[in-house]
């Protein structure tokens, strides 16, 4: 039986590697699915959007920790389990030391998962990093997430709903109270940007920013 | 050199694989424990704050919370699904019940609901719960007092032919762009006061339920 099974997983791993590619592509789509879910507020963008961070870093540690000649099979599974075990602590602790924010969140707290499997591809891709150099790639990719999911959720807010960081106190602890301002009534608001399509059309406003932004700048790097 | 990888033997994969799964396991498991408790007064936290908006502590000297008993009547609620009940007494006297009936007719799906009824059947208010109403519209109960206008009401004020909203010849505001969601609410409310009626003797005999 031993002998059969190092044939078993090589057939197992090429047909997947083959595969992989496309869902991946799919997947990265998913993966934005808490950004926007959870962007409809300021206060639910800024709290997904650290939460999230913290979920990066950690999961990036860990798989920076895995032997680097692991078969590629043996790296996803590891990656996969490193990834649902984090956000499945995070969400734990959010739920016991953030109770609000964690109703707020719902099912898009558990949902960063998903970003967080998209991010690890290239260490499934056997990309091998040092702790400190995995730790440093998912700040920077966790903070790109919460300036992304800030900006939508203040945009979003403000246009929809009049206000920034509504209930911010209650969700993210009263530090959080400055923050909270109110511009024009809610009945003022226009409904469409806090509803779901609105997400889709707040990121696509930013993304069009972003690259008029980069139309401008002379290319000096990247 | 993945290929060389894959040739190896995969028992060392196999086994760093199991121990991250066991890693992985252990640690959620004493997260889990370690949390557990202070999830639960979360949520009795929660519960309470809630309840004490709306029964004044002056109104009742038992603790709500361990007073909870459950109902089962689909035929008055629309759903199959218990409904818990709160109820305040004072020196033992019944005073009041928190219900939690469920709206099955939101726009979004069920509305869970708390209504506060006194002894003598008005009500002293109520809320919301969970909710899957369109953010914006369906919503405006949170961010608006209109969940208030049903402190005080009871059967007959207003009359039952008037508990819908004013485009149906009641006599509640509804919400700018959305009707379904405070008709289902009213219509529950309206049950829930109906059954307090015809059920509050057994309603406060009931044992304790978990």
């Amino acid at each position: 039986m031993s002998t059969s099974l190092p044939q078993e997983a090589a057939s197992l791993s090429h047909p997947l590697s083959h595969r992989w590619r496309r869902p991946m592509l799919l997947l990265s789509i998913f993966g934005l699915s808490s950004l926007l879910g959870a962007s409809d507020s300021a206060a639910a963008a800024l709290g997904l959007g650290v939460i999230a961070t913290l979920a990066l870093v950690v999961v990036h540690i860990f798989t920076s920790l895995l032997p680097e000649r692991l078969p590629r099979i043996a790296r996803t599974i590891a990656i996969v389990l490193i990834a649902g075990g984090t956000v499945g602590a995070l969400e734990l602790l959010v739920n016991a030391f953030w109770y609000e924010l964690y109703k707020a969140l719902g099912l898009f707290l558990p949902l960063i998962v998903v970003a967080c499997l998209v991010a690890a591809r290239p260490e499934i891709e056997t990309i091998a990093w040092t702790p400190r150099q995995a730790c440093i790639t998912a700040l920077r990719m966790g903070v790109g997430f919460l300036a992304i999911a800030l900006a939508l959720g203040i945009a979003r807010e403000i246009v929809g709903h009049g206000s920034v960081f509504h209930r911010a106190a209650q969700l993210l602890g009263t530090w959080a109270a400055p923050l909270d301002h109110t511009f024009f009534r809610p009945s003022l608001g226009f409904v469409l940007a806090v509803l779901a399509p609105g997400a889709f059309i707040a990121l696509g406003i930013l993304l069009a920013l972003y690259q008029w932004l980069r139309s401008l700048t002379p290319k000096t790097n990247d | 050199m993945a290929n060389a990888a894959e040739q190896r033997s995969p028992w060392p994969a196999a086994v760093l694989v199991f121990v991250v799964a066991v890693v992985v396991i252990a640690a959620l498991m004493a997260i889990a424990h370690t949390t557990r408790q202070r999830i639960e007064r979360n949520e009795h936290a929660w519960l309470k704050e809630r309840l004490d908006t709306l029964v004044p502590p002056t109104l009742h000297d038992n603790d709500l919370l361990a007073d909870y008993t459950t109902i089962t009547a689909p035929a008055v609620f629309g759903t199959a699904t218990p409904i818990g009940v709160y109820r305040a007494r004072r020196a033992g006297v019944p005073t009041a019940a928190v219900l939690l009936p469920i709206a099955p007719d939101g726009y979004g799906g069920p509305i869970e609901l708390m209504v506060a009824v006194s002894a003598n059947g008005t009500l002293l208010g109520v809320q919301v719960i969970a909710h899957h109403e369109t953010p914006g519209l369906g919503d405006y109960f949170e961010r608006s007092d209109w969940l208030d206008r049903f402190r005080g009401r009871s059967l007959e004020t207003p009359p039952q032919s008037k508990w819908t909203v004013r485009q149906e010849g009641g006599e509640f505001d509804s919400f700018t762009g959305a009707t379904v969601t405070p008709k289902a609410i009213i219509k529950t409310v309206r049950v829930t006061l109906e059954y307090y009626r015809n059920h509050s003797e057994q309603l406060f005999t009931q044992p304790i339920a978990k």
